[in-house]
């Protein structure tokens, strides 16, 4: 049970959206945009969140579009993580999603909630990172397209009272060969739950032009591409091992009760060895 | 634009009757069908979206309906397990004994009914992905995964 109350706004229309976020913002009714909601539920039962008011974004048609359009993949943000699975429409997207929770509550969690969580690993990001997506983002002032690189350095920062309308990826790079990897504390639980938890390291890479886009996230407490480590990867004059080595050195990478610093970097070297097979990397 | 101000009575679509219930803006799905309609079937375990206990379906999706909030599912339809009468599901748990103390049971078949009519093709590996959604501590996964296999056969023998 939330112990408290909150308004419920389901708007028809980003437009409506922003400027009823504006209203209830000076309202003092600290107002929060609303997806799938697993999060706010969830921070709210705990008294972690004291949301005044909550826009529903589901109403709005545009976040709720799935398409192919002029060479690029249009995703709503509202659409959720299983939704976007059944559509087998970006199959990095849908290998980074499909395993974040689970999958009953993957068909509650919406590809905006994941990217805007508070959650560290928000592992739909990674797909986004290492495929340059672009996002639309809807403000007072209109829509706005920018680059993902541009707004999300560890979580998206985009101004208060915009939102993630949709998100734009070229169709020929979400086509690309890509490997994709989640490992979990695993033998901690049984069958069919083992592969279930969060990551001890979660991680997407794609071959683009004969370089290597890698993300990675659970290494730190936020989704991250870096560009030093990409140019760490790409150092062909140098053996695949020691460029793995000098790569890793870059991440700030955290211990906790998943695991240790010095256990992430082992799984994360191995990670990053496998990627360059699979991609036929070397 | 729709809107819900603290509470309100609101038309929830019901296993397949329309409810008129009395909804706080801040109640979850889960409190409003045992409270409210006195629909105790979905159960409240953990109330976090980790155990599947609570499991609904929401136009034929299961979801953990300790987190949605009932406003969010005005003008959706829900079934929940007093929705399954005389399902292929329910008599195939109890034919491949496939609960215990059963406290979990509901939530299972709500979410192995929905995967029957979502993916009636369905390999081992989207059972077992599926299965992950739901927590038994009490039995083995290996006969409610026997229920499973069961129902599509049959729904498939039916089919040819």
């Amino acid at each position: 049970m939330i112990p408290f109350d909150f308004e419920y706004y389901r708007p028809d229309t980003p437009e409506e959206a922003v400027m009823l976020y504006d209203d209830l913002y000076k309202e003092g009714k600290n107002p929060l945009y609303y997806g799938g909601g697993t999060e706010i539920i969830s921070f709210s039962r705990l008294y972690q969140l004291y949301p005044g008011a909550v826009i529903d974004i589901k109403g709005i048609p545009e976040c709720n579009v799935l398409e192919q359009k002029n060479g690029y993949l249009v995703i709503g943000a509202a659409l959720t993580l299983s939704q976007i699975q059944e559509s087998n429409i970006f199959p990095l997207l849908i290998h980074c999603g499909g395993r974040v929770a689970d999958h009953t509550i993957r068909d509650k969690i919406t590809l905006g909630g994941n990217i805007c969580a508070k959650i560290p690993y928000r592992e739909a990001v990674l797909a986004l990172l290492t495929c340059d997506a672009d996002i639309m983002i809807q403000g007072t002032d209109g829509k706005k397209r920018v680059n993902i690189h541009e707004v999300f350095n560890q979580f998206l920062r985009i101004n208060k009272g915009e939102f993630l309308l949709q998100v734009i990826i070229n169709e020929k790079i979400a086509r690309l060969p890509f490997a994709s990897y989640k490992t979990t504390a695993d033998g901690a639980v049984a069958y069919p739950q083992d592969k279930i938890g969060y990551p001890v390291v979660s991680g997407a890479g794609i071959n683009k032009d004969g370089k290597l886009r890698v993300a990675v996230s659970g290494v730190c407490n936020y989704p991250v591409r870096l560009a030093e480590v990409d140019n760490a990867l790409n150092d062909t004059g140098i053996p695949r091992f020691e460029r793995i080595n000098n790569a890793v050195e870059f991440f700030p990478i955290i211990s906790d009760m998943e695991g240790s610093a010095d256990y992430r970097t082992f799984v994360l070297k191995n990670i990053l060895f496998d990627m360059m097979e699979r991609l036929e990397y070397y | 634009m729709f809107s819900l101000q603290k509470k309100e009575f609101m038309d929830l679509n019901i296993n397949g009757e329309k409810k008129s219930v009395v909804i706080r803006s801040a109640d979850t799905l889960l409190d409003v069908l045992r409270n409210q309609l006195g629909l105790t079937g979905a159960k409240p375990s953990c109330k976090n979206g980790d155990c599947g206990a609570c499991t609904v379906l929401i136009d034929g999706w299961p979801v953990k309906s300790c987190l949605m909030l009932a406003v969010e599912a005005v003008g959706h339809e829900i079934t929940s397990i007093e929705g399954l009468k005389e399902t292929a599901m329910q008599k195939t748990f109890i034919d491949c004994f496939a609960f215990q103390c059963g406290y979990c049971t509901s939530g299972f078949i709500m979410n192995c009914h929905g995967l029957s009519r979502i993916h009636p093709g369905a390999d081992y590996g989207i059972i077992r992905e599926w299965l992950q959604s739901n927590l038994c501590r009490c039995t083995g996964y290996e006969e409610i995964t026997d229920a499973i296999k069961s129902v599509l056969d049959q729904n498939a023998a039916l089919e040819q």
